[in-house]
């Protein structure tokens, strides 16, 4: 077992991945309280970004540049699509917005994936590795994933700083408490939830343009890491952005223990074992509140 | 805005309630009788390919009529009819060939199947917000999938498992009867739920879930209960068309085919109860009339679905119901 | 009695009906001048065109057979014609999607069959859709030829309408096993995806070298194909160290391994065999860069192997037409459309059981054999032509893939194994 150290590593790698997707997912949730199912897709529409943006333009050593880049493409298409279509659904007076939502975000995410399969074909591509292997402490560690897993910690550190250090942040977090509220507060909610979706679906665009040379680039790409991510949101607690996290270190820990110890072949059912253990054992999820209902 | 509740609180069971209300007594029979005889004449119409189209079409129906039934008329997104469906196909292949019982019993087996595995998920997650049971169907029928595909020296992987059929033939007009037959039972079915008491509880439930518990009524109960005879219907349904086809394979449990029954159901009219099997016949229809083209088909689909959801909620059925409205006899005010 | 009399006047209502709707779309009236062409002979290609079907490969596939039909149509002359004492006819090559299921291939090859009226369909491509098409296929008594998928099942039934061209899994395990042999090999890890293509591969590899080369320890892995973090497994593949890894990813899988297993340290070192011939791909280079260089293919197809005349017809047709190589799902559609062409000439009938009368007896030419034939042999030999496999090897970065060292066989050997 002398590879301990390296799945942990590989583990932990994933987690911060992973909590991306998760955190985008219950960003879009706690505000407007519908889940997104087209994440996938804009998970692949980042590594897309990423793969034109560093094939095409800024070059290989510059994938650093072309991360921002992508997120802000799909923050405006985000940002247009809840204003198209989302935001028509979310007055005062909408009723059963969840189905509409969760029917118009599915019908999107079919749309999306074949769109991009007429236009790029259904072929895998990959931008060059941005970094070269790394060896750190006699483990060998991809440099690629490296690069990905420290981008994706510098974008969680940068979301933290928005929403707990800024006067944005600090609306986004009374509308998640209390719509009313905040709306008397003077706060457009509205308006937020248009950021917040944006800004939901440009963390799984993150995602994707950061893992575009280690996962690949072809348009069912955002299918597996979003099954993850929905069910990292359930284990952490539905709402809460720190039981998302926590969730997504812990399920890729999981995997990769699972992988090793158990089966590869598994790998993807072991977030599923974890998700019914949870609803058994803790439904409210690691770090959400019991819910006042019935 | 308001469009959505007037397709919520639409009179919906006693069949086409909708369509023949003020239609006379007459007119009301060939109502029954013209799409009855229609559906029973249609392999006189067709060739074998449209016949088979027809099964297809009738089978998305029976699921689609299935799905509606929960997030219809309880408001549950089920996100794993397509798993079901599979279930009851690979529990009754499992029966079959493994214990050698005859295709109807194996049948059976795959309904209990899936009743099963949906009285179990809707344990865990119907007494909490409706977005756990989405998110847990979403990851069961995903790790039913792999799970299929792993073990393929049981499933024969994506390979695909040869199974026995059911009427001993691969000629789609016998089996098309079948399909008639259990699209008939299963809305006549559906009907009889919905008009019961049952059926008037579980929509107090869907209207409003805090008064309906007030007045007393087991909301969990009930929406487990439906949801578990929706689980067993596309058991059932998956059984029946696996034997049918004569070859399960994973890639029918795969999420492409759930959103293809939402956009089916929505085409036709969400929540209504004609709406899933209006709209499963006019999508396998759309879908084989683009055949040549398989994306374009999906990307108009969904292209479809958001413009009617945005714009028409109440789907084909509603627009028909509409025009019946128009032109008929105007209703006393 | 009243049922019975019901029945037949609504039938014959029905009749009319139909007859009402063909009418103003119905057949032409009879010109005055015979024909000097008789109708086109229609030859579907059935094959995946969207998800959750292979569709690059679909397309690859219709240019093959587009080809076919072209082939036919200018150097054969098209068919039937005086010798079968019928007027000439050209062939029409119609394209279906069977999106890799099963319902949609049945829906797919009904149509082709019912409405389109094709006399025979090739392009199957996913042993799961061939396998459903089988008994529909000997049910309407149309031949079916699998081009490229690959389970034992599909010839092994004895289904009387379908024939096999492509490489069945025992070939490919057979040469695949004969390589490991002769190179030396003794320690085998089989990274494998869980598809019919992956799971069936590992289980013959492992059966044909327990024949073959027992001394040689194998261990298999299998993985989802959706599964796109492998390292685990690679990571165990590492601990049991071995001289050889087979790659029976298809696919963004092929790719993730190449790519994984040199993050795990198992590449450059460990030589790896990808198990069909991606690597012939215009992005293989881009996706892999160096990593690329060492890697061993299997491939069914190289552009310096002997091809017949209608091969070397289709190689230049291709290049000029595509402005890419021609690569192997092109040349087995191209070789299954003139196939059925050459069937149709022998058996001077357009009619399924005919051709595939034909097809059993007869002897054809393909685009790289003089001489196959289908005939009705013991177990998985039912109805299926072999193919020649070869072993291929990337020497250098960016290496072209006519410039890549042939392996084995051992007859056609250009170069050394290079470690």
């Amino acid at each position: 077992m002398g590879q301990l150290p390296q799945v942990v590593v590989a583990g932990l790698m994933m987690g911060a991945l992973y909590a991306l997707m998760a955190v985008g997912i219950t960003f879009i949730y706690s505000l407007m309280k519908m889940i997104n199912w087209g994440m996938g897709e804009f998970y692949m529409l980042g590594s897309y970004a990423q793969l034109v943006l560093i094939t095409l333009l800024l070059g290989p050593s510059l994938w650093f540049l072309g991360v921002p880049l992508a997120m802000v493409g799909v923050f405006l298409l985000g940002l247009a699509i809840q204003k198209g279509l989302l935001a028509p659904m979310f007055g005062p007076e909408a009723e059963r917005r969840d189905e509409y939502a969760t029917i118009v975000t599915i019908a999107l995410s079919v749309l999306i994936q074949n769109l991009v399969t007429i236009l790029a074909g259904p072929y895998q591509w990959s931008p060059p590795e941005y970094l070269p292997l790394v060896t750190i402490g006699g483990i060998s560690v991809n440099g690629s994933r490296l690069a990905a897993a420290a981008g994706a910690l510098v974008i969680l550190g940068a979301f933290y700083f928005l929403v707990r250090r800024t006067w944005l942040g600090l609306a986004f977090l009374g509308a998640a408490q209390n719509r009313v509220g905040a709306e008397v507060a003077g706060v457009d909610v509205r308006r937020l939830d248009g950021l917040a979706f944006g800004i939901g679906v440009a963390l799984a665009a993150a995602a994707g343009a950061l893992l575009a040379p280690v996962f690949l680039v072809y348009p069912t790409n955002g299918a597996v890491s979003t099954v993850k991510g929905f069910e990292i949101i359930v284990i952490g607690g539905l709402g809460s952005l720190t039981g998302s996290v926590v969730a997504a270190f812990l399920l890729g820990l999981v995997e990769s223990f699972g992988s090793v110890f158990i089966s590869p072949a598994y790998q993807d059912l072991y977030g599923f074992v974890f998700l019914i253990a949870m609803l058994f054992l803790r439904p409210q999820g690691l770090f959400g509140e019991r819910e006042r209902r019935v | 805005m308001g469009k959505l509740r007037e397709v919520g609180t639409a009179p919906v069971p006693g069949p086409a309630a909708a369509l023949i209300g003020r239609i006379g007594p007459a007119a009301r029979r060939s109502w029954v009788v013209l799409p009855a005889a229609l559906a029973l004449a249609a392999p006189l119409l067709l060739s074998s390919y449209g016949v088979h189209v027809a099964i297809v079409a009738l089978y998305y129906a029976v699921l689609g009529a299935s799905w509606n039934l929960v997030a219809g008329y309880t408001g549950q997104f089920s996100l794993a009819h397509h798993a079901f469906a599979g279930l009851g196909a690979y529990a009754s292949a499992g029966a079959v060939l493994a214990l050698g019982f005859p295709v109807w019993a194996g049948i059976v087996v795959g309904t209990l199947a899936a009743a099963l595995s949906g009285y179990l998920l809707g344990g865990l997650t119907l007494r909490m917000r409706g977005i756990y049971l989405a998110i847990t169907t979403w990851a069961f029928a995903e790790s039913f999938r792999i799970l299929l595909a792993v073990n393929y020296q049981v499933t024969r992987g994506d390979m695909g498992l040869i199974v026995p059929l059911l009427m001993g033939t691969l000629d789609p007009v016998p089996n098309y009867y079948v399909f008639v037959g259990l699209t008939a039972g299963v809305l006549l079915l559906s009907a009889a739920v919905l008009r019961s008491k049952v059926g008037l509880r579980i929509r107090a439930i869907r209207d409003d879930e805090e008064a309906a518990a007030v007045r007393g009524i087991d909301v969990v109960r009930w929406k487990k209960f439906v949801f578990t005879l929706s689980a067993a219907i596309a058991g059932l349904t998956g059984a029946v068309y696996g034997h049918y086809i004569g070859l399960l394979a994973p890639s029918q449990v795969r999420f492409t085919e759930m959103a293809f029954i939402i956009i089916s159901v929505v085409l036709g009219g969400f929540r209504s109860f004609w709406g899933p099997v209006v709209g499963a016949v006019v999508a396998e229809g759309l879908a084989e009339a683009l055949r040549l083209s398989g994306e374009v088909r999906m990307v108009l689909f969904g292209f479809f679905v958001i413009v009617l959801m945005r714009a028409y909620p109440a789907g084909l059925v509603g627009l028909v119901a509409a025009l019946g409205q128009r032109l008929g006899p105007r209703p006393k005010p | 009695m009243g049922s019975v009399l019901r029945r037949t006047g609504l039938i014959g209502l029905l009749v009319v009906l139909v007859f009402a709707a063909c009418a103003p779309g119905g057949a032409p009236a009879p010109g005055p001048q015979a024909p000097t062409e008789g109708p086109p002979v229609k030859i579907g290609v059935l094959t995946p065109l969207s998800p959750p079907g292979d569709a690059a490969a679909g397309q690859i596939i219709i240019r093959g057979a587009t080809l076919g039909a072209e082939y036919v149509n200018s150097v054969l002359g098209g068919v039937l014609g005086p010798k079968c004492n019928a007027p000439t006819s050209k062939v029409e090559v119609l394209t279906a999607d069977d999106a890799g299921t099963p319902e949609k291939g049945v829906a797919g090859f009904r149509k082709l069959v019912a409405e389109d009226k094709v006399v025979a369909v090739v392009g199957q491509f996913h042993s799961s859709v061939t396998l459903a098409l089988a008994p529909v296929a000997d049910q309407l008594q149309v031949p079916l030829f699998s081009t490229q998928s690959s389970d034992t099942k599909i010839t092994a039934n004895h289904y009387a309408f379908v024939f096999q061209t492509h490489t069945i899994t025992a070939d490919r395990a057979a040469a695949v096993a004969q390589f490991i042999k002769e190179y030396g090999f003794k320690k085998v890890a089989i990274v494998a995806e869980n598809t019919d293509y992956g799971a069936g591969n590992t289980d013959a590899l492992k059966a044909e070298l327990g024949r073959v080369a027992p001394t040689v320890e194998v261990r298999g892995w299998v993985f989802d194909r959706q599964t796109a973090d492998l390292t685990p497994l690679l990571l165990q593949v590492k601990d049991f160290g071995p001289d050889l890894i087979y790659n029976l990813g298809v696919g963004a899988p092929a790719y993730l391994i190449v790519k994984q297993a040199n993050d795990v340290g198992l590449l450059p070192q460990t030589p790896m065999v990808i198990s069909y011939d991606v690597p012939i791909r215009p992005e293989f280079w881009q996706n892999l860069g160096p990593m690329g260089k060492g890697i061993i293919f299997v491939a069914y197809y190289h552009p310096k192997q002997p091809l017949t005349d209608a091969g070397k017809w289709m190689q230049q047709q291709y290049e000029a037409k595509y402005r890419e190589p021609a690569l192997y799902s092109s040349f087995a559609a191209f070789g299954n459309v003139i196939i059925v062409a050459q069937a149709i000439n022998q058996a001077c009938s357009t009619k399924g059981p005919d051709i595939a009368k034909a097809l059993e007896t007869g002897r054809f030419k393909s685009w790289n054999l003089d001489s196959a034939g289908f005939p009705k042999a013991e177990g998985a030999d039912w109805h299926r032509v072999k193919q020649p496999l070869l072993l291929l090897q990337y020497t250098a970065v960016n290496q072209p893939f006519d410039q890549a060292t042939i392996l084995f066989p051992p007859e056609m050997k250009t170069g050394t194994l290079q470690r």
